[in-house]
């Protein structure tokens, strides 16, 4: 075969610079943006990974998001229970002191009064406002929750829930229903109880403190709730956070550049492309001519 | 015996005759970086001899022809293999034009759909809340935008490769005609007895550009003139006469038509070859394929929010029942796909937060309705394969396009390039191969004329005697 100089070894040298400089700014292009899969055609196997991946991170972090959102919610809540608890102990230790045989009637009225402030207050938590929004309403959260004597419930019974894992939801509020409501009415209790105090006698007031221990009872079973909600937002939150670096590192295998290899390709391209220039210039030196 | 004149010709045939080669190969040497220039030889024969005296005897040498060196079989080879590269050159620029519309990155559409239904999940945290309400709003009027932009993108595409076949067809028409004016010279020029070998040159280069824009084969009829035909049997060239191409254009779309006499013939990306093949396969292949692809994705998207509104019976803000999301323009035609032009016409059916409907009671804190549609995005109804997935999916086969058409297209060009080296190494000039010939003949050209020297004085001897 007749290798001609000007038509073969140029138009090859040419092919070749051509193809290795393409091949050199690619690799460039993917040091400096540090990403190996820009388009599909780059890996077509990997786009559904790398899709699906961002997909997950958007959740992961919202699921994140989520789960802080029910526990700031929850803790609002836990401090107006807390004070609700507190409220239907104290009512139980005047109850007890009211069962007192040698308590006059100046001081049982006293401890009534105390019981109808006490009233008061119960009504002013029940219908707590965190930025603007009743706290115990269920889905009326823009309502006033409790009001008129006796005092009736106006929010719903529904639970906000929040979706804190892909499919599983936790309510992020508890309803004023069963806080104040059922099974027990704390209103209610409290009103007999000053009745007790004001009208009854020892035995009645004695009587009193069942359905009161009942609506402590009541009270403190929503706060463990809480308190449990909250430990498993807690585990939710770790397993998302160790999750959200899995997947952020299932991303960045399909779709970084592997700068170790990129550098050392580049390295072997640029060796490559020196050959074949020196190799240009030198075949111009060789000819026939310059031996006549 | 001859005479003394007689070898003085004889010489004299010997100069012309160097003088000829050397003629021949400095053509060659200019001619070394022409493109399609065929190698020419002198073709050098022994004249007629001379009986006298019953001796036979020769008298000198004559250039009898200028021959080209060429081979028919390759140049048919070049002739097939530039329409396959044409073909694939032509659709790797739309091609990679498609995979840039459908972007994988973090701007992609399916970081979108993403976004819209996180932004559902978010007013879930506040169903009443103008900043989540907000946010809803701007998604999903920013996913409706994108998949008008696809749309729009892949119109373009589809503009652009109208204008680069209507730009191309009156070069092509140029051509075919240039080979049939130049099958006419060459029958004429060989006729007289002449060479066209410039103009064989030529005509061979033209009829391999013919057939990268529109594919052809070629056949040789009685005449020696080069005949060119579509794929599909219809002439493009026949003797000396050119068909030629026009175009129209019917939906927006150009359509080519070839006018071979008084008939004209339309065709598609079927009955052609080449660049033109490989721009219209795109064309009314690939990109409609992609479009309906997006316009399902698009439609599914809406419909499945907009029913999921209406059958869970959300409530706006004003208490009313809520209204669609999303707002669509169902296809003209009643044949057509429902999700037919859905990625044009998509866009959000109002700006009023208060119309969005977060639950189904319409209470303030009321959450429902935006746990169902945030679970929309795992719903698998789309081939088995949830927005996200479908768009990957999507995005995958464009890629797949593209680095399949890459890969065909480097391997035409390897066999492009491998034939042109053989073509070189038979009609290629090399330089060095020449400078040996030129030595030769300046050798011949130097031997005749001490040769005449020698007989001039022989010729001096004779007529001193």
């Amino acid at each position: 075969m007749i290798i001609t100089r000007n038509a073969t070894t140029y138009r090859n040298l040419q092919t070749n610079l051509s193809t290795t400089s393409t091949t050199l700014n690619q690799l460039y292009v993917k040091t400096s943006t540090g990403i190996e899969v820009a388009k599909a055609s780059d890996n077509p196997s990997s786009v559904g990974s790398i899709i699906s991946c961002r997909s997950d991170i958007v959740k992961g972090e919202r699921y994140v998001a989520n789960c802080k959102h029910v526990q700031d919610n929850l803790s609002a809540s836990e401090i107006y229970i807390d004070s609700v608890e507190k409220l239907m102990t104290r009512a139980k230790e005047i109850a007890i002191a009211g069962a007192n045989d040698s308590l006059s009637a100046a001081d049982k009225a006293t401890l009534a009064d105390e019981v109808s402030q006490m009233r008061e207050e119960l009504l002013d938590l029940a219908n707590t406002q965190v930025a603007g929004k009743y706290l115990f309403a269920g889905y009326n959260d823009q309502t006033l929750p409790f009001s008129g004597s006796p005092v009736t419930y106006n929010g719903t019974s529904d639970h906000q829930m929040i979706e804190v894992n892909p499919g599983a939801t936790v309510a992020k509020n508890i309803t004023g229903e069963e806080l104040f409501m059922s099974p027990v009415n704390l209103f209610t209790t409290l009103e007999d109880l000053q009745t007790a105090l004001t009208s009854g006698n020892s035995t009645t007031i004695s009587a009193m403190l069942t359905p009161l221990e009942n609506a402590a009872e009541q009270v403190r079973s929503r706060q463990s709730s809480l308190g449990n909600i909250s430990a498993r937002m807690d585990d939710m939150i770790s397993m998302h956070e160790n999750a959200l670096l899995q997947v952020e590192s299932i991303l960045s295998r399909h779709q970084d550049a592997d700068l170790t290899e990129v550098l050392s390709e580049i390295a072997k391209m640029e060796t490559s492309l020196e050959a074949t220039m020196q190799v240009t210039a030198r075949v111009s030196s060789l000819s026939l001519m310059d031996y006549l | 015996m001859a005479g003394l004149l007689t070898s003085l010709y004889t010489g004299a045939s010997g100069i012309y005759t160097s003088q000829t080669a050397v003629q021949v190969t400095g053509n060659n040497i200019a001619n070394a970086g022409t493109t399609g220039y065929s190698r020419q030889i002198a073709d050098v024969t022994s004249t007629t001899p001379l009986t006298q005296g019953g001796l036979t005897y020769g008298t000198g040498s004559a250039v009898d022809a200028i021959d080209r060196a060429s081979d028919g079989f390759i140049t048919k080879q070049l002739v097939a293999q530039s329409a396959t590269y044409g073909e694939y050159e032509a659709a790797s620029t739309p091609l990679s034009d498609i995979e840039q519309i459908l972007d994988i990155g973090n701007a992609s559409i399916s970081s979108e759909i993403d976004s819209f239904f996180d932004a559902w999940e978010q007013l879930s945290t506040n169903p009443s809340g103008t900043a989540e309400r907000q946010q809803v709003l701007q998604e999903g009027t920013d996913l409706a935008e994108h998949f008008q932009l696809i749309d729009q993108q892949l119109a373009d595409v589809v503009e652009s490769i109208n204008s680069s076949i209507e730009s191309s067809l009156p070069d092509l028409n140029d051509q075919l005609q240039q080979v049939a004016n130049l099958n006419q010279s060459i029958m004429q020029n060989e006729l007289a007895g002449g060479d066209a070998n410039t103009l064989r040159d030529e005509r061979d280069l033209l009829v391999q550009q013919v057939s990268e824009t529109c594919g052809a084969t070629t056949y040789t009829d009685n005449n020696g003139m080069v005949c060119l035909q579509l794929h599909n049997g219809l002439p493009l060239v026949t003797g000396n006469v050119a068909s030629s191409f026009s175009s129209t254009k019917v939906d927006g779309l150009t359509q080519i038509s070839l006018t071979c006499g008084n008939t004209s013939f339309a065709l598609d990306h079927e009955d052609l070859g080449g660049a033109l093949k490989g721009q219209l396969t795109v064309r009314d292949v690939t990109i409609p394929q992609v479009q309906s692809d997006i316009d399902r994705l698009a439609y599914t998207i809406a419909t499945e929010v907009n029913t999921l509104i209406s059958t869970n019976g959300g409530i706006d803000q004003n208490g009313n029942p809520a209204t669609d999301l999303f707002t669509l323009v169902a296809p003209i035609n009643p044949l057509a796909d429902p999700w037919d032009g859905a990625a044009a016409s998509i866009a959000m059916a109002f700006d009023d937060l208060a119309l969005i409907a977060a639950g189904s009671s319409g209470a303030t804190a009321d959450n429902s309705l935006c746990l169902d549609i945030a679970a929309l995005r795992e719903n698998t109804s789309i081939n088995g394969a949830t927005y996200t997935e479908e768009y990957a999916r999507i995005a995958t086969k464009a890629g797949l396009l593209v680095s399949s058409n890459d890969q065909r297209l480097s391997a035409s060009c390897d066999v492009l390039d491998e034939l042109y080296a053989k073509r070189d190494s038979v009609s290629g000039v090399s330089t060095d191969e020449e400078m040996v010939l030129l030595i030769q003949y300046q050798a011949g050209y130097e031997a005749a004329s001490n040769y005449i020297s020698v007989i001039k004085e022989m010729l001096d001897t004779l007529l001193h005697m």
